[in-house]
């Protein structure tokens, strides 16, 4: 909470100054620590720190997703998305799922976004009619491996 | 917000990413901001005085109009509503005259307070004084502009001036959005530029955080009081945004997570007016009507507006994160999750909800089933008033021509406007057109109407040529005037003519049965007389549009046909047009569907 002394007028740089100084700090302070992003340096972090990118996401991962979301299985398309237990799932979802794939991810176009959100291109082997084969994945790195967060039909 | 250094190394480089996210997700803010009609660049504050951005109040309203005080919200100004003013007063019929109250040099401040309360009160007394008659004014406002409304009603003499509020998405209960960090941050990035300074305890992002029922006080540290109920002879109709967004993969619907919110008011607060001050006795015979307007969208359509904004891959990431917090909710925790835990992810799915749900907070007030709400109200009101705001008696509608000129593809090629006459529900266009031997045939040609938020075709229910060969047509093209705004015109309808103004229509619209923007019926008015309901309408399409004798009324009781009375009837080879009323022998509350197919939408009465 801020407080101002009542109708006192500040200069615009003062103010703005001021406002913005608690994101300049914490800029600063957060990104002060080690510059050497591979951690090799005396203030690098330590090994087990988050990595600064995502890992990639391997022929074995994609495989593994592809077979979890095509499996008709509703605690592996959880799995999968990371949906918790108690959503209830629409039906036909799984059936379509299961009949659209399998997916196929191009690690070509695997992006990471930040330590943890990627994006990557998948491709449904049936899509259903009218729809769109080519799909662009959002994902997050969890535990150790990607679920999936959201799609979005490739432009 | 605060921040500490922290030891290098991992927890360092965490709030490192964080940091950079959040200046990311400002500048995401900001790009929403500005799509939802936020101004760019504060105005300069004049410390106590009242704007004089406002609409003049010695500004005389149209004859035989009553004035509507428009009120924007925190972090907005007067033109922020100034495209619903418009769409409201053709909707009307032109039975209002907008008047839009500008504090945007005071946007920050809380709506209790002089600059902002203090100062509408005396728009109202002046608004009210230059219309005369009975005194009475409507208002109309758009989140906190309602809490403003309700804090000038309690100044001295101005609750005697309302003669009844529309609210759009009005904060009554607080928002879980008040009163954090992204608030602050988005108001402090606002502020860049502006002198004002909010009087002590009046910071408005502060003053907007929850308190919901029992709560009884605003937030620690705001030094105001609860908003006051207004008199129970001020009618309320307070309307709330209720978006969902349903979660896919690929083409597959997985589960739905409604947020009960248009993602910065919940629909509990929008609708709180009642249970909004425990410690004051509510009016005895208040009439308040609550509305709400849902709208769907996907979490595809997240994706595509962050990316249509040009997000960073930081604010992508962060949606995705946000994507990734709302995904696991097994119930409809939203205003939980956010009340004091707003993390960067969630500001970006509020800001990506912002951009693609038609209903957000942001946009819930220019959208169309909004707007019908509005317009409900509204009509109710005038009614009720009586005396000040006599409905337009001459005909359906007026048209207010526009200086003519040509549609044209080429300096050869070109049809120039020679005259526009509206006659009830058509409206004739002369014309002459003039180009080579393959100059398209007239009949082709179309007239766009567009009241602000949506846009819809017309094409020609007659023809009526003097002059017919290859090369060169003149005549006369006749369209359907059954919708409120402005019309233009565009020769052979193809995108390679210039389109031309031909003027705007003022036709009373309660709400719109829609198939496509090719086809439409807009209804005027409903009534119930003698245990029959009485709808007027005004139905346009292309050749093939169906006869308004299929429509249907859907009630508890059944489905009810309509006996069709026609002012109008014309079809031609390449559009259509039916008005005049459908007599339903069954009573509201109840459905109507044009056509009586559910490929129309359906309208509630």
């Amino acid at each position: 909470m801020r407080r101002h002394e009542p109708g006192r007028q500040r200069p615009d740089a003062y103010r703005y100054s001021v406002r913005l100084l608690p994101v300049v700090v914490l800029l600063v302070a957060a990104c002060s620590g080690g510059h050497d992003s591979d951690g090799g340096g005396p203030s690098g972090p330590s090994p087990s720190a988050s990595p600064s990118t995502a890992p990639p996401l391997t022929q074995q991962q994609g495989s593994a997703l592809s077979t979890r979301l095509a499996s008709g299985s509703e605690d592996d398309l959880r799995s999968a998305m990371g949906i918790p237990p108690g959503q209830v799932l629409d039906p036909a979802a799984l059936a379509g799922l299961r009949e659209a794939g399998p997916v196929s991810f191009d690690m070509a176009t695997f992006q990471p976004l930040d330590a943890t959100h990627a994006t990557v291109v998948g491709r449904f082997a049936h899509p259903p009619a009218g729809q769109p084969a080519a799909w662009t994945f959002l994902l997050a790195w969890s535990d150790g491996s990607w679920t999936i967060v959201a799609t979005e039909p490739v432009r | 917000m605060t921040a500490t250094a922290g030891p290098a190394g991992r927890r360092g480089r965490a709030r490192c990413g964080t940091a950079v996210r959040l200046v990311a997700l400002g500048a995401a803010v900001l790009t929403v901001l500005a799509v939802t009609g936020a101004p760019a660049a504060p105005a300069q504050a004049s410390s106590s005085a009242c704007s004089s951005r406002s609409t003049s109040p010695s500004t005389r309203p149209a004859d035989g109009t009553r004035p509507v005080v428009f009120v924007h919200g925190w972090m907005a100004d007067g033109g922020a509503l100034k495209e619903t003013g418009k769409a409201l007063t053709a909707r009307t019929g032109n039975r209002i005259t907008p008047y839009y109250f500008d504090y945007g040099a005071h946007r920050t401040t809380w709506a209790s307070a002089d600059a902002v309360a203090g100062c509408l009160a005396k728009y109202l007394a002046a608004v009210s004084a230059t219309y005369g008659g009975d005194g009475k004014v409507l208002v109309v406002a758009h989140s906190m502009g309602g809490l403003a409304t309700l804090y000038a009603a309690r100044r001295a003499g101005a609750a005697e001036l309302l003669g009844g509020v529309v609210t759009f998405a009005t904060p009554y209960l607080g928002s879980p959005f008040g009163e954090t960090w992204a608030a602050g941050f988005w108001q402090d990035l606002h502020q860049h530029g502006s002198t004002e300074v909010p009087p002590p305890g009046s910071d408005a992002q502060v003053c907007l955080g929850p308190h919901p029922n029992g709560g009884a006080n605003m937030p620690d540290a705001c030094a105001s009081t609860l908003p006051s109920y207004l008199p129970a002879s001020v009618p309320l109709t307070a309307i709330a945004g209720s978006a969902t967004v349903r979660r896919t993969l690929g083409p597959f619907h997985l589960y739905d997570i409604p947020l009960s919110s248009d993602g910065i008011v919940p629909v509990s607060s929008a609708h709180g007016y009642l249970p909004m001050n425990p410690r004051e006795p509510q009016p005895r015979g208040v009439k308040v009507s609550l509305r709400t307007d849902a709208c769907t969208i996907t979490s595809d359509s997240l994706l595509t507006a962050a990316v249509a904004l040009g997000w960073s891959k930081s604010a992508l990431a962060a949606l995705a994160a946000g994507i990734g917090q709302m995904a696991v909710l097994d119930d409809n925790t939203f205003d939980g999750i956010l009340s004091g835990n707003l993390t960067p992810g969630l500001v970006a799915y509020l800001a990506a909800v912002e951009a693609a749900a038609s209903c957000s907070h942001g946009r819930l007030y220019k959208g169309d089933v909004s707007l019908n709400h509005a317009t409900d109200a509204l009509i109710s009101y005038l009614d009720q008033l009586g005396g000040g705001a006599p409905a337009p008696s001459s005909g359906p509608s007026t048209f207010q021509a526009t200086q003519l000129g040509t549609s044209r593809y080429s300096d050869e090629y070109r049809a120039a406007i020679r005259a526009v006459r509206p006659d009830g529900f058509l409206l004739h266009v002369d014309f002459d057109a003039s180009g080579r031997n393959d100059l398209r045939k007239p009949e082709t040609s179309c007239v766009t109407v567009s009241d602000g938020s949506t846009s819809r075709r017309l094409f020609p229910v007659q023809s009526t040529l003097s002059t017919n060969s290859p090369g060169r047509y003149t005549g006369t093209l006749t369209f359907a005037l059954a919708a409120p705004g402005s019309y233009g015109f565009t020769y052979s309808c193809a995108s390679d003519y210039s389109t031309v103004a031909l003027g705007t229509a003022a036709v009373p619209s309660r709400a719109v049965s829609v198939y496509s923007r090719d086809y439409f019926a807009n209804i005027l008015d409903v009534r119930s007389v003698g245990g029959q309901t009485v709808i007027r309408f005004a139905a346009a399409g292309r050749s093939d549009l169906r006869d308004p004798a299929t429509s249907c009324l859907r009630t508890s009781g059944g489905t009810v046909k309509p006996t069709v009375t026609l002012e109008v009837s014309r079809r031609s080879s390449t559009g259509a047009t039916y008005a005049g009323t459908m007599t339903f022998n069954a009573r509201t509350p109840a459905t109507f569907v044009y056509s009586c197919l559910d490929d129309y939408s359906s309208v509630q009465f």
